[in-house]
């Protein structure tokens, strides 16, 4: 047991993903009627159980790090990591993965819309995220307020797309939108980056 | 001494959780406002009150934040 190994090179690790997100993944998503049919089945959850106990019988090495971040302070890296997966499941979902929030149509006016609906979501969201951190008291005052300003600067563009949207311009209030959405993305890696100054110094 | 964390893998599931639990509620914030027979148009004027409302909360409560 002295072997050391990443928490993505775990079996476990897997097999629990697979049990919890094949359910939420067919729900969320849309793939191809017959990865949803599989998806939603008991079946991904069975071979994930069947993974994660087959994972936890042949343990033979210690997890000490996760996607290459050592885990030597247990203690005060789940939060910070937990708000990384706050903002990397909110772009994943709020993102262009997603299912529509507001319209499935084409034309210019509704393609405009669906976007900014869903930077609408994914900005209000993050900002209540930071709320909640304010008051979880994990990240700094000033690392809140850094954050806060990449979040005002999408939410200045996307107020921008939506003038454009009002105007009739719907191309130019799609293309603010985007870019509102892609900055919005850019939190992942402040929030990496911040992930990473919490490793210790080895 | 093992760096296995339980609380590790419960922190990032819940993570995950938690987010889907937000989009899923949003989700159904804006099916409700369509049932309600709102436009395109006025649904996106309310998510934009909605954002404003949210970044107006989330810097009140960074400003009221100790300083160090």
């Amino acid at each position: 047991m002295n072997d050391q190994k990443d928490l993505l090179a775990s079996k476990t690790t897997w097999g629990i993903l697979l049990t919890i997100l094949a359910p939420l993944l067919s729900k969320y998503f849309n793939f191809t009627p017959e990865l949803q049919a599989m998806l939603s089945s008991d079946l991904a959850q069975i071979v994930g159980l069947v993974l994660a106990g087959w994972g936890q019988l042949s343990r033979k090495a210690s997890i000490t790090s996760v996607a290459g971040i050592p885990l030597n302070k247990p203690p005060t890296t789940p939060p910070v990591i937990f708000i990384g997966f706050l903002a990397l499941g909110m772009a994943l979902l709020v993102g262009c993965a997603g299912k529509p929030l507001l319209t499935e149509g084409t034309s210019p006016a509704e393609r405009a819309a669906e976007a900014i609906a869903q930077a609408e979501v994914g900005l209000t969201i993050a900002y209540r995220a930071v709320a909640e951190e304010a008051a979880r008291g994990v990240l700094t005052k000033a690392e809140l307020t850094d954050f806060l300003g990449k979040l005002d600067k999408a939410s200045g563009i996307l107020t921008k797309a939506q003038a454009l949207r009002r105007d009739g311009l719907f191309a130019d209030s799609l293309k603010e939108a985007l870019q509102s959405k892609s900055l919005l993305g850019t939190v992942n890696g402040l929030l990496a980056e911040r992930i990473k100054q919490q490793r210790p110094k080895t | 001494m093992s760096a296995f964390s339980p609380e590790l893998i419960a922190y990032l599931i819940l993570g995950v959780v938690e987010r889907l639990g937000s989009v899923d509620a949003a989700r159904a914030h804006i099916d409700g406002k369509k049932a309600q027979g709102k436009s395109f148009d006025v649904i996106l004027d309310e998510l934009e009150a909605e954002r404003i409302a949210a970044a107006g909360e989330a810097h009140a409560a960074v400003e009221n934040m100790p300083d160090s």
